[in-house]
Parts: C-alpha cells; sequence; structure tokens
C-alpha cells in the first residue's frame, strides 16, 4: 500500500468518522431539545398542543447542529490535508508522509514510502477518532435517556413526574377496538349557512343545537352499539361504521360500546342566542305640549349567527284615571339577509299617528334572527316614551329634557351669522363698496332663511298660517291677528326672535351691517329661550301618609293563624355531588383508568352549563390521559374549579371549634 | 526540575489519598473510634452493623428523618450511643380537622417558623403554597385525596384526616323579618337542616319543626336572633351548658335572660349601614354594627373591625357560645357585590360550624402512619439539638481538616495535569 | 334589627304611582295584625337603582306600558335572584289591555313565562286563611276592565318559592285608599296584602 494508498484510506475513516459523529450529536440535539420542551409542558400545559411544531424545531436543531459539525470537518476532503494530519499524530514521520504524497515522482520517494511504511497508521487513527466518537455516543445516551424520564409522550411513557400520568401508556381506548380514530364530521343547521367541519379523534363535540353529526370509525358495525338517552342507530358501509345524530338543546353524553371497549363523547351544544339590539336614538324620554315633533329613530342589531328581520313598534296609550286605551302600529320590516350585523332608521312625524293631550307614545325597536329550529330568537329594544302633556298639566309634569329641537340648528347658525357680522363690521374701513354690499347680503340672505325657519315654526301652532306675498315685507306677528284672538299658544319667545330677525335682515340687505348687530342677538337670546322652554315641566309628588303605629298596633279584629313552612334545598347540591364523584374518579384513576375516563366524561357532562370552568379542565384532562400524557395539571385545575381555592387565614386560629 | 515537580505533586496526591483511605478504613474498624459522625442518614446501617457500639454517634440532618430512621437513632441511643444531630431544619406542625358543616372539608392548622413559605399538598398534587405568620397558617379545604402533607426546606410533616363528624340540626328563632328569612335560607342552602321558629303575632308562629324539645339530640347549634328567644331562654341556656352550640345576634344577645351565655357587652352602634357604598355594594366593612364590649375573661374575639370586637365567643359549661355584633346581615347578601350570596352563606356557616355541637366519629385505620409533628418525634426520640461535633466532646475528624486535606489533593492533581499539558506532554 | 320597609318601585315607562295611598293601608294593616316591626311610611325606589337592593319585596303597579330598561331588569333579575320577590299588580284590571300584555312580556323575558298559582299555595294560608285563593276585588266583580274574575294569580317561581307575583286584579285600586278608611268597612279587603307580606318575610 503505498503513501498515497494509506492516506486515502485514513479520509475514508476520518470522513466516515466525522459523519457518525455529526449524525449522532444532531440526533442528540434533537432529543435534549424534545426533552427541554416536554420538560417545559409541565409549566407551559399549551405547549402540549403544538407538540408537533417542537417535534419540527427539534429535527430543525439537530439538523443544523449535524451541518455544522459535518461543515467544521469539511477540510478531510483534501488528501493533503489529511497527511498532515497524520503527520500531526505521527511525529516520527518527519513529514515523509507528506512529502510522499506530494513529490510522489521524487528520488526520495521509496525512502518516504519505507518511512512510512514503519508506522501503523490505521491505529494511530482510530485512538485519535476514539474518544470523539464515545464522547458523542455518551452524549446521545444520556439525552435518550433525558427524554425518557421526562413527561412526554415519547417511548410511550407518561413520565415520571406523576403517578396520574403512568397510566396514560394503557391508553383508555385499546388496541383492537373499533372505538379508535374516530371522525366527527359536523355540519352546522341549514340556515347559519355555515361550512362542515371535520374533527379527528376529539373526546368532545362542540356545535350549535340541531347541527348534524356524523360519526365514523373503521371497522364493521357489527355488535357495536351508541346510546345518548335512547340507543343510536349504527351503520356500516365500505368497512366503516357510522352514527348519525343531531346536536341536541341540553349536553349529553354518548356513549359507544364495541365488545367490552367503552368510549364516551361529550356533546357540548351552544345554543343560538337570540340578537341584540339597541335603540340608539331618541336617547331619552320626552314630554311635549303639543304632538308636533319629528323624531329620528334608529336602532342598530347583532346576531351570533344572523339577523333575519327588524322593525320599528310604536304602541300609543290614551287614557286617563282608569281609562286607558292603546294601539300598536309597526313600521315596514327591513330584511338583514342574515347578516351578523344591521341597523334600523326611520322617521317618525308624531303629526302622522294623531295623537292628543295625555297619551303616551312608546317606541322600541325588534329584531328576530334566522333560526328556523327552534323558531327565530326575538329580541326587543329599551323603549323611549313621549308624553304629550296635558294643557292643565303645564305645572305639574316631570322635568323631562326632549331631545333637541328643530330650532337648535337657527341658534347655532344665528350665532355663527353675528361672528361674520362681527367681522365685516371690523373689516369695513378697507373694503369698497361693491365688497360691502356682497357680504353684507350673503348675510343677510342667510338671516332670511332662519328667520322664514322661525315663521314656519309659529305658523304651525298657530291655526291659521300666515302667507307671505310675494314682494311684500313679510308681515310681523303683530301685525298679524292680535294674540288674544288666536285659538293657539303663541311662543313669544319666537314672536321676539322673528321681529329680531326681521330687523336684523332688513339692515344687512341695505349694507348696513353694524345696526343689524343689536337684533341679531337680541333674536340669539330669544332663540336659545325658545329652545329650553318648550320642555319643560314640573310634575306632582304623591301624598305622603305617615301612619300611626302606635295607635293600630295589634287592634285588628281578625287574628292571623300559625302555619308552616318547608326548607329550601341545598343551592350547591350539584357541586357537592359533583366533587363526590370526582374524587371517587381520582382514586379510580389508577386501578381502573378506562372506568375513571367514563366516570370523567360523564360529569363533564354536568358540568357544562353549571360549572363550565371544571367541565373544561375535566376535558383537557380526558384528552391528555386518552394522548398518554400527563394529566396531573388539568385534574388540578378541576379540583380547583370545583372547590375553588382554600380559605387562608395567616396565624392560627385563637378559637379551634368547627 | 518541572518534571521533578509534576512527580512531587503527582505524589503528594497519591499521599492524600492513602490517608483518606486509611482514615476510612480506620473509621470502618471502628478500633478505638468510638465517634461517628455523617451527613445524612446513610450510615445508619453500617453503624448498626458495627461490632462495638460507637460511644458517640452525631449525625447532621439536611431533613428531618422519617419515622422509621427516627426510630432506628433511637434504638442507636438505646443501644448505648449518645447519639445528638445537628442541622438547619426548620420546626413544623400540622393538624387537619373535619369542618362541622353539611359541605363537609377539612380545617388544617400548621405550625411553622415566622415568614417561612408552606408548600401544602395531597396525593393528587400542591394545593397551595401558604405564608406562616404569627407562627402559623390555617386553611379550610373542600376536598382533599388521602394524605395531606406539608413542606419546609427540609421538614416534611404529613397527617391522614380520617375522622368524619355527626351533624344535626340546627335551629333558628327570630321574629318574622328579613334577618330571620334569610338566616335560616342560608342555612338551608348551605345544607344545613333547619327548623325554624318565627313570631309574626302573639300567637301566631311560622314554624318548620318543632321547638319543643331543645337538647344536643335533635340540634347541633341554636341561633337566637331577638326577643324571640326570649320564652326559650332557659332551656338554650341549658343546651349549651350540656354541650351544645349558641349563635347570639345583637337583639338576642342585649336580653337579660341571655346573659350567661353573652361573650361581653353590647356597645353603641358605631356605625349605620349605609344604604349603597360609594362602590355600589354592602360588605361586612359597611354592616351596622354594635360592638361587643366589656368581654368577659374567657371570651376570645373571632373578629374586629376598626379596634371594635364585631364577633367574640366562649365555652359555656360543654358547650360554645358565639356572639355577632354585625346587625341586619341580610343587607350584605341582598346588596352586596357579585358572589356576595355565597360568601353570606359561607359567612354563616362559618359561625355555625364554630360553635356546633358534632361529636367525631373516628375512620378506618389508615395503613400509613402519619407524621404530624416531625421534629417534635425528632427531638422526642433523640433529644434537641446539639452544636457541631468539635464543641460537643468528639474526637472525631473534624471537617475543617477534611476539606484543607481536600484541597490539597485537588490543587495537586490540577497542578500536575497542567503542567504536563502546558508542556506538551500527554 | 332593622324595620321592614314597604318599597314602591319607580320605573321610567309608566305611571308607577297610580296607587299612592296603598303602602300606607298596607303598613296599617301589618301593624294591626301582627307584631312585625314595620316602618310608618313606605318608600320609593327607582328600580334603575342599586338602592332597590335592599328592599326585597318590591310593588310595582301602573296602567301604561310597563317595560324595563336595562337597567331596572339587571336590578330586577339581581333582586330575584339573591331571594327577594316582586309583586306586580294590573291596576287596569284588564288582561286585554296594555299593561298586563307588556308586563307579562317583560316579565317572560327577564325571568320566565309566569304560570298560573295554585290556589293551595302557601301564600293562601301563610297567616289569614283564603280558601278559595286571592280573594276577589270590588273592580272585579263590578264588572271593570276585562270583566272577568280571575281565578288565579301567576307566579314566576324560585325553586318552590314565589320569585314574581302578578295579579290581574287589580288590587291597587282595591288597596288605594287612606288607612283610616277601614273603619268604614265590615271586612278588611287588605288582608291578603298581609299575607302576601308575611310570605315575603318568612318563605
Amino acid at each position: 500500500m503505498t503513501a498515497v494508498d494509506r492516506v486515502r484510506r485514513t479520509q475514508r475513516i476520518l470522513g466516515a468518522a466525522a459523519l457518525t459523529r455529526a449524525v449522532v450529536w444532531g440526533l442528540t440535539a434533537t432529543l435534549v431539545m424534545l426533552a427541554i420542551a416536554s420538560f417545559s409542558s409541565l409549566a407551559i400545559p399549551r405547549l402540549q398542543n403544538d407538540l408537533a411544531l417542537y417535534e419540527v424545531i427539534a429535527l430543525v436543531v439537530g439538523a443544523a447542529v449535524a451541518v455544522a459539525l459535518l461543515w467544521r470537518s469539511r477540510h478531510f476532503v483534501s488528501t493533503n490535508r489529511v497527511a498532515l494530519w497524520i503527520e500531526e499524530r505521527i511525529p516520527d514521520l518527519h513529514y515523509a508522509l507528506i512529502t510522499a504524497v506530494e513529490k510522489g515522482g521524487s528520488p526520495f520517494a521509496e525512502g518516504m514510502e519505507k518511512a512510512v511504511a514503519r508506522q501503523d497508521i490505521g491505529r494511530v487513527t482510530v485512538v485519535a477518532l476514539r474518544r470523539g466518537l464515545l464522547a458523542a455516543v455518551a452524549a446521545l445516551v444520556a439525552a435518550a435517556l433525558l427524554l425518557y424520564v421526562s413527561p412526554s409522550a415519547a417511548f410511550g411513557r407518561a413520565g415520571a413526574l406523576s403517578r396520574l400520568g403512568r397510566f396514560g401508556a394503557a391508553s383508555s381506548v385499546l388496541a383492537g377496538s373499533r372505538l379508535e380514530r374516530i371522525r366527527v364530521v359536523i355540519a352546522p343547521p341549514a340556515y347559519t349557512g355555515g361550512r362542515t367541519i371535520t374533527l379527528d379523534d376529539p373526546s368532545s363535540i362542540a356545535a350549535l343545537t340541531g347541527s348534524s353529526i356524523a360519526v365514523r370509525g373503521n371497522g364493521s358495525a357489527a355488535g357495536l352499539t351508541a346510546s345518548l338517552s335512547a340507543p343510536v342507530r349504527v351503520s356500516g358501509a365500505n368497512g366503516e361504521w357510522a352514527i348519525s345524530l343531531p346536536m341536541p338543546a341540553k349536553p349529553a353524553a354518548l356513549t359507544l360500546r364495541d365488545r367490552n371497549y367503552e368510549r364516551v363523547i361529550v356533546l357540548d351544544p351552544r345554543a343560538d342566542a337570540p340578537p341584540k339590539i339597541a335603540l340608539t336614538s331618541p336617547v331619552r324620554d320626552t314630554a311635549l305640549r303639543v304632538p308636533r315633533l319629528v323624531v329620528q329613530l334608529t336602532a342598530t342589531a347583532s346576531d351570533d349567527v344572523g339577523l333575519a328581520t327588524g322593525y320599528f313598534e310604536y304602541l300609543i296609550t290614551t287614557g286617563s284615571g282608569e281609562v286607558f286605551s292603546a294601539r300598536t302600529i309597526t313600521t315596514p320590516v327591513v330584511n338583514f339577509g342574515g347578516s351578523r350585523s344591521g341597523s334600523l332608521s326611520v322617521t317618525l312625524n308624531l303629526a302622522s299617528l294623531k295623537i292628543g293631550e295625555g297619551d303616551v307614545l312608546s317606541m322600541r325597536a325588534i329584531a328576530q334572527d334566522g333560526n328556523t329550529l327552534s323558531g327565530p330568537g326575538v329580541a326587543t329594544s329599551d323603549t323611549r316614551t313621549i308624553r304629550i302633556a296635558r294643557a292643565g298639566e303645564y305645572d305639574s309634569l316631570a322635568i323631562d329634557a326632549a331631545s333637541p329641537a328643530p330650532l337648535d340648528s337657527s341658534a347655532m347658525s344665528q350665532r355663527m351669522l353675528i361672528v361674520m357680522t362681527e367681522q365685516l363690521v371690523r373689516e369695513q374701513p378697507k373694503l369698497t363698496r361693491q365688497e360691502l354690499v356682497k357680504r353684507s347680503t350673503e348675510i343677510g340672505d342667510i338671516e332670511e332663511r332662519i328667520r322664514k325657519r322661525v315663521h314656519e315654526i309659529l305658523s304651525q301652532s298657530e291655526e291659521e298660517t300666515v302667507e307671505e306675498k310675494p314682494g311684500e315685507a313679510p308681515p310681523s306677528i303683530e301685525e298679524m291677528e292680535a294674540p288674544e284672538e288666536n285659538t293657539g299658544t303663541k311662543n313669544p319667545d319666537l314672536v321676539t326672535a322673528y321681529n329680531a330677525l326681521w330687523q336684523a335682515v332688513r339692515s344687512l340687505q341695505i349694507a348696513e351691517p353694524a345696526p343689524a348687530l343689536p337684533p341679531m342677538r337680541v333674536a340669539l337670546k330669544a332663540l336659545d329661550h325658545a329652545r329650553l322652554a318648550n320642555r319643560l315641566y314640573l310634575r306632582g309628588a304623591p301624598p305622603k301618609i305617615i301612619v300611626n303605629l302606635q295607635r293600630v298596633r295589634l287592634t285588628g279584629k281578625e287574628k292571623g293563624s300559625p302555619s308552616t313552612r318547608s326548607p329550601r334545598s341545598f343551592a350547591d347540591s350539584a357541586r357537592f355531588r359533583l366533587s363526590a364523584r370526582f374524587n371517587a374518579a381520582l382514586d379510580l384513576i389508577e386501578k381502573q383508568p378506562a372506568r375513571a375516563m367514563t366516570e370523567l366524561a360523564l360529569m363533564r357532562v354536568e358540568a357544562l352549563s353549571s360549572l363550565p370552568d371544571f367541565a373544561a379542565a375535566i376535558g383537557e384532562a380526558t384528552d391528555a390521559i386518552r394522548r398518554g400524557r400527563d394529566a396531573t395539571l388539568p385534574l388540578l385545575r378541576a379540583r380547583r374549579a370545583l372547590d375553588g381555592p382554600p380559605v387562608t387565614t395567616p396565624g392560627l386560629p385563637a378559637w379551634s371549634g368547627g | 526540575m518541572r518534571v521533578r515537580v509534576e512527580h512531587v505533586l503527582r505524589g503528594i496526591v497519591i499521599a492524600v489519598l492513602a490517608v483518606m483511605l486509611w482514615q476510612s478504613l480506620r473509621d470502618q474498624s471502628g478500633s478505638g473510634g468510638q465517634s461517628v459522625s455523617a451527613r445524612g442518614l446513610g450510615a445508619l446501617a453500617n453503624w448498626s452493623q458495627l461490632a462495638k457500639a460507637p460511644e458517640r454517634i452525631h449525625v447532621r440532618l439536611d431533613s428531618v428523618p422519617s419515622p422509621l430512621e427516627r426510630a432506628w437513632l433511637g434504638a442507636l441511643a438505646g443501644a448505648g450511643s449518645s447519639v445528638t444531630w445537628s442541622g438547619d431544619l426548620p420546626s413544623m406542625m400540622i393538624d387537619a380537622q373535619p369542618i362541622a358543616a353539611p359541605t363537609g372539608g377539612t380545617r388544617v392548622a400548621l405550625a411553622a417558623p415566622n415568614g417561612s413559605s408552606v408548600v401544602v399538598s395531597d396525593d393528587v398534587g400542591v394545593i397551595d403554597t401558604v405564608r406562616s405568620l404569627n407562627g402559623g397558617s390555617s386553611l379550610a379545604l373542600t376536598s382533599l385525596a388521602e394524605r395531606l402533607t406539608a413542606r419546609v426546606k427540609g421538614s416534611v410533616a404529613s397527617t391522614l384526616p380520617r375522622d368524619s363528624v355527626v351533624l344535626h340540626k340546627v335551629l333558628v328563632i327570630g321574629n318574622a323579618g328579613w334577618e330571620s328569612k334569610f338566616v335560616v335560607a342560608v342555612l338551608e342552602e348551605e345544607g344545613w337542616k333547619v327548623d325554624a321558629f318565627i313570631r309574626v303575632a302573639p300567637g301566631v308562629d311560622v314554624m318548620q319543626g318543632s321547638v319543643a324539645v331543645i337538647d344536643t339530640s335533635r340540634y347541633s347549634v341554636v341561633v337566637a336572633l331577638d326577643g324571640a328567644a326570649s320564652p326559650y331562654a332557659n332551656r338554650i341556656i341549658e343546651f349549651a351548658r350540656t354541650g351544645g352550640g349558641v349563635v347570639l345576634a345583637p337583639q338576642a344577645a342585649s336580653l337579660d335572660a341571655m346573659a350567661p351565655l353573652r361573650a361581653g357587652t353590647i356597645g353603641r352602634p358605631t356605625s349605620e349601614a349605609r344604604v349603597i357604598q360609594a362602590s355600589g355594594s354592602v360588605s361586612l366593612a359597611t354592616l351596622a354594627l354594635a360592638p361587643i364590649t366589656s368581654l368577659r375573661s374567657d371570651a376570645v374575639p373571632l373578629e374586629k373591625r376598626a379596634g371594635a370586637v364585631a364577633i367574640a365567643a366562649r365555652r359555656f359549661g360543654a358547650g360554645r357560645a358565639l356572639q355577632l355584633g354585625y346587625e341586619d346581615t341580610w343587607r350584605w347578601r341582598m346588596a352586596g357585590g357579585d358572589g356576595a350570596v355565597r360568601d353570606h352563606r359561607v359567612w354563616w356557616t362559618g359561625l355555625v360550624s364554630r360553635v356546633a355541637y358534632a361529636p367525631r366519629v373516628s375512620g378506618a385505620t389508615a395503613t400509613t402512619a402519619s407524621d404530624e409533628a416531625p421534629m417534635a418525634g425528632l427531638v422526642a426520640a433523640i433529644g434537641p439539638m446539639t452544636q457541631r461535633a468539635a464543641t460537643s466532646g468528639l474526637s472525631g475528624t473534624p471537617p475543617d481538616w477534611m476539606i484543607w486535606l481536600f484541597v490539597l489533593l485537588a490543587l495537586g492533581l490540577v497542578g500536575e495535569v497542567a503542567s504536563r499539558r502546558l508542556r506538551g506532554a500527554s | 334589627m332593622s324595620d321592614f320597609v314597604f318599597c314602591t318601585g319607580k320605573y321610567d315607562s309608566g305611571d308607577w304611582d297610580s296607587a299612592p295611598s296603598l303602602p300606607a293601608n298596607l303598613i296599617d294593616s301589618i301593624a294591626r295584625y301582627t307584631s312585625i316591626s314595620v316602618a310608618p311610611s313606605g318608600a320609593i325606589v327607582p328600580l334603575a337603582s342599586e338602592a332597590v337592593l335592599e328592599y326585597p319585596l318590591v310593588y310595582l303597579t301602573g296602567h301604561l306600558p310597563f317595560r324595563f330598561s336595562e337597567a331596572e331588569r339587571r336590578n330586577a333579575r339581581r333582586l330575584v335572584e339573591r331571594g327577594g320577590m316582586l309583586f306586580i299588580d294590573d291596576h287596569n284590571h284588564d288582561i286585554g289591555g296594555v299593561f298586563h300584555k307588556t308586563a307579562m312580556e317583560e316579565i317572560a323575558r327577564t325571568f320566565s313565562q309566569p304560570k298560573d298559582l295554585p290556589n293551595d299555595h302557601q301564600i293562601y294560608r301563610c297567616f289569614f286563611k283564603f280558601s278559595d285563593g286571592p280573594p276577589a276585588t270590588s273592580h272585579e266583580l263590578n264588572g271593570w276592565g276585562d270583566n272577568l274574575v280571575h281565578k288565579n294569580l301567576q307566579a314566576v317561581m324560585q325553586g318552590d318559592r314565589i320569585a314574581v307575583l302578578y295579579s290581574s286584579k287589580d288590587y291597587s285600586s282595591e288597596w288605594n285608599y287612606h288607612p283610616d278608611s277601614k273603619r268604614f268597612s265590615t271586612v278588611d279587603n287588605t288582608r291578603f296584602g298581609v299575607n302576601i307580606i308575611v310570605y315575603a318575610l318568612t318563605r
């Protein structure tokens, strides 16, 4: 064997060793990562749910370690480097090997070969590699041991840290039963428009009440039974068995039996909640003197599945003393088309309802969802009430603030016009006549519109309307019929405002803004006053009678009779019973795990509506047990949810009674 | 030269190892070695097998020995050795008693050094971690699985509660009103069987059960709310004398006939129950309170509010009486925050169970022993802790000497190996 | 120990104060026939206020639509869940009338659908004996309102206890007079009111 041959042989050995070491260290890194994740899952239970992700991460880390080590050993691809490596370990070669490799054709080659042949390169190579390989193998064994003692499901163990987890290796659904690896297909009710969902091997099924549930498993249907509150038919085809049933309205346990095997699946129904609707406008109740108001009604609705229709309802009550009558009016129905949220809006003119003094109008919004199974869920909003005061009650009604009247916008605009006019007055010396006229008449036009609006409102409260003839200056209220001849009630503030506005308009339209300001301010004050004055009433208090107890005590002619009382029932009896059953189930876990699983599943069904935290923790525990994981933490949480936290009192009690 | 130094270091290492080997062999043979010492109890078996019992045995403990180990040490002491121990071990104790309530439960008392954290667990897992204040802490557990364990540093105490209690009915006597209605209601809702006598008018009562006989064969507790209990005062007092429990609301406690049972005088109300607190709920802190003043010498204040005694209890004959200062507790249930209904129920159950006549029934004998006070057991077996072996007169190998020997060994080894490595030798 | 205070609930949607003399009349009856410690005048408490929770028995009546606001509904539920009782009486005596229709709807929405209370229920014998169930009112006998004599009251039960007692018999009219006027009657028509209060205080 020549020197080159020896080097190449050594190179192969080194390469194999490097590859082996890289693989072993990579495996070690993977196993260590899995062990870390497994131990961490004790403190962070949700890690157990992402096991696949952590397995991938561990593999990636292991691969990265292997690649890194291989990269470090890359120089062994060069025979010269291998030769140098050998020279380093056999100093007696005195570089004969490297010379022989590089200068093969030299006259000294034979001498070099002989010098090389004298050395046992193979033995030296093995000795040099041994330690590194042994270390790698030892690390792999240690990592494997670490993973073995961890709580992970690796190697089929549930971990040494809890005796409660130990039974997990013996799955409650034994191999050989047809109840393993079932599939559940959930089709929500048609009216929801939802899509079908498939679950793999679930311990519980949560779905809308009325959903169609199909449970399938491998194997024939012969000998397989299923029951809810009554037996459920099991059908079979194509090597599969199947059960179909609707999701019941209350939590239930679906019990599957295959010979001696039993499996309980918890059915957790979610009811289609009725919609919610809120009346957003008007925001409060109101009392009016006259039924002249335009009310903007708006409402917002929402539903967990889908809204169907909505409308407003008006309930008008008429009467007084002991005699009342009522009528109901509804607005046209709005179709929401199944969307989860929607809004309603309508404008109501009180005049159209023909309500009079003493009448009460109650308004509310109503929405329905599209539940065609148990009937549409109906939501009604809060009610807003508008009372029409009687003439005799003006001084004796409750103080209620009404919704903003149409005059509000007039007041704001009037304020703005005053500001504009004041600015015009300030700038007047700098403006040309043309500009002054233009701006003054613009303000005057807006003021005119306000004046006309006030005139309309005044006209509505009058039985006679005053028509303005085009070209004529509009009459002031003083020029109309004398107040005492009017059959209606004139608002003096509005009258003041009207007259002041008329003066302001005249001044503005002849480009005299300064004289317009005083009447504009008078109009603003009057409009403000009118806005508030329309809606203030006072309500009287009912008479207070104080009984003279001493005078009447035990003076009644008749006597009562003794009676008996029946006891109330134990309020927390359900929790108390569950607590006893839970403790019994904990005792069963080691001795009869399958029976314990069934008992836990049945308890979960019972607790779904009354103790949801307990039910959820039981669900986690049964899932962990079925998957062979440690169930200690969820069982502790279940107990805490059931019993509540212990009541701790600092210090030793001074009283030992109890 | 360097090589010689290395040889010398190697020689020192070998010599030290030889000394240590000689020392251990000498200890094993027990030749004249009348004093032995060890850290931990791993050497118990060895000591027991020595041909001649050591004169002195000292153990340094990191944790309290188990009952078996304590018994072993006691046996060694009984065999003639003077057994002493040292170690930083916290004293602790655990006691578990059944709660006298229909819902059962266990009241756990823990004694541990102030400020220490005690981990309480049972066979399922950790129940809670409590901090010891004023010498201990207590917990009320609704349920527990088998053995109850408490851990503080190196001390582990355990107990196996097996006893249960026998409970009879509660008798409530009061005038028709919200307080009588809700006191009866909460006790029934908590599972108590209740007899009630509620006076509506002269000769017109609402009855549940019978008040003909008030004794401990029928009732565990009598709750007297107000003047309606006056005609029954003598019977109630006799009931308490023979072992029964009595709860007196302020109006009942103010009756002259109930004076023998009182824990103290009824003071003037310190505050009125406000209709609604700023936070919108009524609680114990805002209920009207007629404080209990001039406590009897044997009365134990159970609860205080702003320095005034709100609840006090005392023994009376074979029974117990509890006096309340709170008035109109029903307001807490009706106008309290979320959870007020349950809190009010639990509070009333707590009051009643504190005085209830509840004879104990022993449960099945435990297959494994409990160890409620391990430190006390250790002291009982081999006496209290002593100082280190050197000050107690033992002539065993002092720890310091061994430590220096080990340091020498380590330095020698490290020096020799480092010197060789640095000069390139293998 | 505090007195029993008769509470009239004030709600926003209707005329809650249509029977202002009823509280004093029933307080007078309680004092006449029982030794219950009672406050000499009643309280008017908004149902929307949490203060109503300090009155475990609340009386509600009216002629107009009966609708709870969200706050009123919340408090009514809390009152009942914690052991209190609502007594609601239709002052119209009209099952076709707006109060009855809206009240029934509101009770069903807030609690559950009220059902007829059997006439042998203990509320009819807890103090005075009414062997035929709820006593008729003069309005009923005079053909007022719906021209019916209602044989039963309705109730929402909590366990076996009345949580909401609903009456279409118009006891609000029957009892809405000054207590001093009792001297003109041979039979005190407020006795059933005593039963309602005694029931609330003792069951």
